[in-house]
């Protein structure tokens, strides 16, 4: 995918985020758009457009809303980080695998953000954030899973692909004997 | 050095994570100062965020009109039986208007100021929260121009909701009560001269404790700003959830279900000195 969308997606994310999704939150918990994307671009795509925008909507965020700057924009890195050693082990082409990267990123972003901020005396209660997770992990599923419908397509061209046999001809016509 | 050239990817990253960690510290040591870059980020981003946000707002109530129609419906009638229970209220109080501008006169022959007549109130959208599911920052749409300036306090129609954090031309940040690094001075409404002071739980509610331990603070009881600080005298911060005896600190900490309701503020008022 090209920066220039890679950016307005991650661009309109973040808008939602922070303005419209608010109003919309079920539970009053609303899901974070930007982290999702951060997760679906870092494991779908080889680019490292996940991480840089990441990095950077992170930092517009900090900047915007949080007293310490920069923790969020790291948060993002090491998810992205975390999702490109997963795509190591997980196959791009099952649901299941997008289901476990986003449980994997949603979780590591909430205790990475709240190390960081204990470290720096501040933050919530760990098990105040424990709560809102379990409500976030099934939105992020959600999320990543219809993000991964959209975008699977421009990786996995022919989904169909790991159905075919790949041994030799002969071997596939004594197999129906 | 080539080590360095060997991995490069490595030493990118690496470089990155350094300098994010610098930017963490030095945020750290100067909280609220943002540099000219970030005061540029802030505002290009609240001027894009207010239109979103208010379009956000008319589709939310418009869904609301049509998904909730019966709900819609019923809050009418409780409307308008409200209206009329506050016409009988204001006539009331027009009885006791006279009586209140006798009592003013004599107040200003005595010397005495008036706090909520020393403050401008101005009022501002919230265009934008924060993605973490706390609401303990937020951004409205009004800044210096209309003269707004750091640590000018933020109420709404409920009660207390914070101060200005950060201000630009056309834009604040304003930190919530709810925030752990924010204390205020109260006292309990029922009985004045019962003094404490609270802050964020951590949880995204308040936590305070008295300051005499003896207080006689119940639950249920009303907490108002004391006056001291920069917060003004009179704002209700809260009710009293719950009250517990610290053995290790020897204090009285009450939990406090805050007035304000964080999680949908819409419209804010400041208060500007004179």
């Amino acid at each position: 995918m090209r920066y220039k969308y890679s950016f307005f997606i991650f661009f309109i994310g973040f808008l939602l985020q922070s303005t419209v999704i608010n109003y919309f939150g079920i539970f009053h918990i609303a899901p974070n758009l930007v982290l999702c994307l951060v997760i679906i671009f870092s494991f779908l795509f080889e680019s490292y457009h996940g991480m840089i925008f990441g990095m950077i909507f992170g930092f517009v965020s900090d900047v915007c809303f949080a007293e310490i700057i920069g923790v969020a924009s790291l948060s993002y890195l090491i998810v992205a980080l975390l999702c490109f050693e997963l795509k190591r082990y997980l196959y791009k082409d099952s649901v299941v695998s997008i289901l476990i990267v986003s449980s994997a990123g949603t979780i590591s972003y909430a205790l990475i953000y709240w190390g960081i901020m204990q470290l720096l005396g501040m933050g919530y209660e760990f098990l105040a954030i424990a709560k809102m997770e379990a409500v976030l992990l099934v939105y992020h599923g959600i999320i990543s899973w219809l993000m991964y419908l959209l975008m699977s397509r421009r990786v996995i061209k022919h989904h169909s692909d790991r159905y075919i046999y790949r041994g030799s001809l002969q071997e596939a016509r004594s197999l129906n004997k | 050095m080539n080590l360095l050239r060997e991995h490069k990817k490595l030493t990118v990253m690496l470089s990155i994570l350094l300098i994010l960690i610098v930017i963490i510290v030095a945020s750290y040591y100067n909280p609220g100062n943002s540099t000219a870059l970030g005061r540029g980020i802030e505002k290009a981003v609240s001027f894009v965020q207010g239109p979103v946000s208010s379009a956000g707002e008319g589709i939310k109530s418009g869904a609301r009109g049509i998904f909730q129609f019966r709900s819609v419906l019923k809050e009418n009638e409780e409307l308008k039986d409200e209206v009329a229970s506050l016409n009988r209220e204001i006539i009331k109080l027009k009885l006791s208007r006279t009586e209140l501008n006798e009592l003013r006169d004599l107040s200003n022959v005595l010397g005495y100021q008036n706090v909520t007549q020393n403050y401008n109130l101005v009022t501002a959208d919230v265009i934008a929260m924060d993605g973490s599911n706390w609401f303990n920052f937020f951004t409205i749409n009004r800044g210096t121009n209309s003269g707004i300036y750091k640590d000018a306090v933020v109420i709404n129609g409920e009660g207390l909701i914070g101060r200005v954090y950060e201000v630009g031309p056309d834009w604040a940040k304003v930190i919530s009560v709810i925030d752990e690094s924010n204390s205020v001075s109260f006292k309990v409404f029922r009985n004045m001269q019962l003094l404490g002071i609270l802050s964020g739980d951590g949880k995204g509610s308040l936590e305070g404790y008295m300051i005499d331990p003896d207080a006689a603070v119940i639950k249920g009881d009303i907490l108002i700003t004391s006056g001291m600080g920069m917060y003004p005298e009179g704002i209700v911060i809260g009710k009293v959830k719950k009250v517990v005896w610290n053995n290790d600190t020897l204090l009285k900490t009450i939990a406090i279900e805050p007035a304000a309701y964080f999680k949908n503020l819409q419209k804010v008022t400041v208060l500007i000195k004179k």
